[in-house]
Parts: structure tokens; sequence; C-alpha cells
């Protein structure tokens, strides 16, 4: 039996899995697609993990952490952020800055001697985001993964302003009606998240070598896009699409747990189901979501005052 | 239209009135509430701001519009829901949007047919109007105040950790001192681990906005003005515009840097005027002394994922520098 330990990213548009030995070396990583969490999780462990492995940790990070930690028994919960660094020093030990942009939000992580000096996330919209790009995709007839591909094939330069998804959407309708082609406004598109990026970057002393992260990274013409604004490579994180995984795999195999609370395979083969309730045990009326297998209460979130 | 109306004109009698506030965080409400109470009013406090308040609010009032007023406008309705028919407002006579609240929350109230009465307070006439509102005489008001705002110093007091990374919190009274609206930051600061320093209370915002609480302190003018010297260094961004707390903010977070703070919290409504027109500078001053800033803007569409991300992985940088 091999000793592994799991890593999960909890995204908000799909789920990362890896799975990482003693010496830190990646054995094997999943991406899916996040239809509804318990199915996925299911479906991934299923995939992922036989009876080869002995997992001896698991690390959750990603914004549904704390509800995946308590479904699946992890060892420690941990912010993306502190995930991604670790995954980013791993394999490229002098990076400065790491440009992230995920589905729902764009991150900037910025080092100094291998210590995070400052982060900045994008605060209150997900205009701007991965998934603006997905939507406007889709309405376009592209496929996600297509889009790289296509949009380096463009020509012309548009100006998409990307503040606002609603006011990119529609200047994309009239793009589209004036007769422009589909690579070039999905080139647009992608320029305009990137001056997005970079005016919620601004003010920040960004310094090369500059690593991009996240599934986003795939896609050719963000890189692309970003080495022009930058006037500078871009390096990819090998692993990109799961960085966000392997860094949390390797946050728990350097501080490894005596004992794993991971509850193993069994949990594919549970009926686990979720409950809403408003809480009347005081004045805030939180609303409390409950988790059950079967009968059996887990676990509680969602309160304001710490009770659960 | 009720009795309330004499010669076209509102003239309720202390004794029938039954007033209300927005809340403002728990305790300096239970101060306010306590307050009133002893000079003899009939008071109904709204009840705790929960999601349906918010969504009261928001209903009722524009969609770009700084979220206290959301949050406010839900509190009054609830309120006067439960019976209250006079609600007491304030007005700094600052520039900021602060000053059209009691005007909007008027306007909004009685389209939705609301009766109630309002009385607006502001510097000049506080003592004047609490007089006309409760029909005690100004010597009373003027004690009752008094031992109001020592309770309230009481309760503003804060600590300088000596062993944990502190953080400044700048920004917004309202946000900063609700913690419905800011989703209890100071308890989560603790809970990872941090210190908070708040330089935006209650206390600061009445010293700075009322000058009778500025006579009361008088005998702390004796006292070396410790922020004396900052006060001067931030003309230079800004000549004492009086607005929010746009100035206050920036000598405050100029004395925060000087006292060695670990990082910076800036909390602030998202189209907040203030808070948005010192943000270079806020972002300058801690990029040339190197601490790190987190800006929080606050807003009902809040996602609690997000925002702790955000705050946690702040408290883990600070504590790894902090340990360095």
């Amino acid at each position: 039996m091999k000793i592994v330990y799991l890593g999960i990213d909890v995204g908000s548009s799909s789920l990362k899995f890896a799975l990482m030995d003693k010496e830190e070396q990646l054995v094997d990583s999943l991406y899916l697609k996040n239809h509804g969490l318990i199915n996925t999780v299911k479906q991934g462990l299923k995939q992922i993990l036989n009876e080869n492995y002995d997992v001896r940790g698991v690390g959750i990070t990603g914004s549904g952490r704390k509800f995946l930690g308590m479904l699946i028994g992890a060892d420690k919960i941990c912010s993306e952020i502190l995930a991604h660094a670790t995954s980013c020093l791993k394999y490229c030990p002098d990076a400065k800055t790491i440009i992230d942009i995920g589905a729902e939000d764009n991150k900037a992580i910025l080092f100094n001697d291998g210590y995070i000096e400052n982060f900045i996330m994008n605060s209150m919209c997900a205009g701007g985001c991965g998934q603006t790009l997905e939507m406007i995709a889709n309405r376009l007839g592209v496929q996600i993964e297509d889009v790289g591909e296509l949009a380096c094939k463009s020509k012309n330069k548009l100006n998409i302003s990307s503040k606002c998804g609603i006011f990119m959407n529609s200047m994309v309708v009239s793009h589209r009606n004036l007769g422009q082609s589909n690579e070039d406004i999905l080139m647009g598109v992608i320029r305009g998240i990137t001056n997005n990026y970079l005016q919620m970057i601004q003010g920040m002393d960004l310094q090369p070598p500059y690593v991009f992260q996240s599934a986003s990274a795939k896609n050719k013409a963000f890189v692309k896009s970003f080495e022009e604004s930058f006037n500078h490579k871009v390096i990819i994180h090998p692993y990109c699409d799961v960085a966000g995984a392997i860094g949390m795999a390797l946050i728990i195999l350097r501080d490894p747990p005596k004992q794993t609370n991971f509850k193993g395979f069994e949990i594919a083969n549970r009926n686990y189901r979720t409950k809403t309730r408003i809480c009347q045990d005081c004045e805030n009326h939180c609303e409390l979501n409950e988790l059950y297998d079967d009968l059996k209460l887990i676990g509680t979130m969602g309160s304001r005052c710490g009770k659960y | 239209m009720s009795s309330n109306f004499v010669d076209g004109e509102r003239k309720m009698k202390p004794q029938d009135r039954i007033v209300t506030f927005p809340l403002m965080g728990k305790k300096n409400s239970k101060i306010i509430k306590d307050f009133l109470e002893s000079l003899d009013l009939k008071v109904i406090m709204p009840p705790s701001t929960t999601d349906e308040t918010i969504k009261k609010g928001v209903k009722h009032t524009a969609g770009m519009i700084c979220y206290p007023l959301k949050q406010t406008l839900g509190n009054y309705m609830e309120a006067l829901d439960k019976g209250a028919n006079t609600l007491l407002a304030y007005d700094t006579i600052g520039l900021c949007r602060f000053r059209m609240y009691n005007q909007l929350h008027e306007f909004t109230l009685t389209g939705l047919g609301y009766d109630f009465d309002i009385v607006v307070m502001n510097p000049g006439n506080l003592v004047s109007k609490l007089k006309e509102v409760s029909g005690k005489n100004k010597i009373t008001i003027l004690r009752k105040l008094y031992s109001s705002y020592k309770k309230l110093k009481e309760s503003n007091l804060q600590q300088w950790s000596e062993d944990k990374p502190n953080i400044g919190l700048i920004g917004e009274v309202f946000c900063l001192n609700d913690e419905y609206a800011n989703q209890n930051l100071k308890g989560k600061i603790r809970h990872y681990g941090c210190n908070s320093f708040n330089t935006v209370t209650q206390l600061d915002f009445m010293h700075t906005t009322i000058p009778l609480f500025n006579l009361w302190g008088l005998k702390d003018l004796f006292k070396k003005d410790e922020l004396k010297k900052y006060k001067e260094r931030a003309k230079k961004y800004m000549n004492g515009w009086r607005s929010g707390h746009a100035y206050e903010n920036l000598y405050n977070l100029m004395w925060l840097i000087d006292k060695k703070v670990d990082g910076i919290i800036s909390v602030a409504p998202l189209s907040c005027c203030p808070e948005v027109t010192i943000e270079p500078y806020v972002d300058k001053i801690c990029k040339d002394s190197k601490i790190p800033l987190l800006r929080i803007g606050i807003d009902e569409n809040q996602s609690p994922a997000n925002f702790e991300t955000r705050l946690e992985t702040f408290c883990e940088i600070l504590k790894m520098r902090y340990k360095k």
C-alpha cells in the first residue's frame, strides 16, 4: 500500500483533487466541474482513490472548504491563498508574483524571500473573472476549452471593458451585430478581463517572475494577453489547474496528523442530504445549514454567534 | 390622520412618545437606550438586525446607496411595526451622504404609509431637541448625557496587544461598529489569533462631530494631544476637509503606523464617497511603510466565504511576519 496525502480544492465552478506521496511527488490529480458538491465529491473520490492507497491525511481548501471538511472529515482546512502559495513555491521557488484567475475570484499573491508579502482578491463582484469568459463563450457557441486556441487567431483589437459582466455582455452583443468575428470578440473579452485584473492590482508592486496558476492558465490567449500587458514572460505552473489542491496536499504532508479523520471510501456509498432551518435560539435568526448522514446529524453551519 | 397633528403641525406630548433609533453595535445601542430611558421616555429598540431587516431596507432604497442607509431603514421599519412613533435621527452637518439620511428615511417611510414623527438632532441643537422630546430641563439632560458618555468611554476601551499581531481598523464608523454589518469582524480577528484596534469608535465619532463632548474632554486638552502632529501631517493630503471619516482616517492611519501596527484593515460601504476618495492616499501610505492592507467593502450581497478567506489569510500572513 502506498502512503498518500490528499488535497482537495473546492472552487466555485470546479473541484480539484491531488494525491501526493511522502517524497512530495504528485501521484495523481483530477479536475472535475462542480455539479453539486456532494455528488461531485463522491464521483471524484471514486475515481482517484483505490485499495492501493493508504490516505494518511486530508487537507481541504477553497470556498466550500468548511462544508466539505465536515462531510469527508478533514485534518486541516486552509484558505486557498496559502495553498496556492505553497504549491507555487514547490515548483517555482523564486516566484515573486502569482496570478490566479478563478471562476469567481481573481487573486494576486506577492512573495518576498519565500514569504507571502501581500495579496489581493476581488472584493464584492465576480465581474471580470473566469466565469464571465465562460458565459460569453457559451453565448457565442464556443466551448470554454477551445477559447484559447480560437482567440489566439484574432487579427483585430477590440475594446471591451470588463468591470461589469452585464455591460460586457451587452458590448459583446453590439460587436457581434456589427459583424465582428468570434475570435476578435473573445480576444477582446480576454484583454478586458486582463485589464480588469490589472486595475485590481494597481498600487501593488508586481515583480517578475510571474507564475500563472488556476485552470485559466491553460488558456493560451490569457497567457498571451498577460505577457502583452506585463511585457515580460509569464511562467505557467506545471499543474496549473490543480495547483491549489497540490498546495493543500503539501501543507498536510509537511505537518501530518497523528491519526487522520478521513472517513474513507465509504463516503461514496453513504446517503448525505442537507436541510436548512432558521435558528430561533436568539434574535439573530440565522439560516442554518444542517448536514445529515441518513438520519444522523453530522454538522451544522451558518450561525453568526458561533454556537454551531 | 391621527390626533398627533395640531394646527397642521405635529405636537406630540413627551408621555405619548415612543421613541426608537437605528442600531449601531449592540453595546452602544444599549447605552443609548439606557440614556433615553433615564429621561423617562418610552423606548422601543428595533429588534436585532437580521436578514429580514436587510431585505426590507434594500427593497425600499436605491441600489447604489451606501449600505448603512439600507440597514437603518430596515431597523426603523421594524421598530415602527412594533409600535414606535418617534424616530430619533442624527445629522452631523458633514459633507457626506449621511446628511441626507434623515430626509431619505422620512421620505421613504412616509411613502410607505407609516405615521411617525422624526426628530433630527444636530451638533448645535442636540440638547434642545432632547428637551423637546423628553420634556426634561436642560440640566437634567446634560447630567444624564454625561453619565452615558462616561459609560460609553468605558465600553470603548481598547488594548494594544504585546504578544499578538495588532491590526488597526480604519474606515466608516457604522460598518466598523455594527457587528451585523461587518460580520463580527473583531470577533473573527480574535478567533484567527490577532488583536484588533479600532480607531473609529462611536466615542471618536462623537468627539469629532459634537462640540459638547469635546468640552467634556477638556481635561484631556492639558495632556499633550497625541494626534496633533499627525493631524498636521494629514493636512498634506487633505486640507482638513471634514467629510465622513476621510481626514480622521488619514491621521489615525499615520498614528497607527508610527505605533508599529502589523496590518491595516479598511472597512467601508461599497460606494462610500469619503473612503473611496482617500483610497489612493491610504494605498500610498501603507505601501511606503510596507504595512499590509486589506480592504473590505460592505454591502448586502456579501458572501461569508469570500470574507472569511480574505480575513483568515490576512491574519495568517500577519502571524508569519510577526514571528519573523
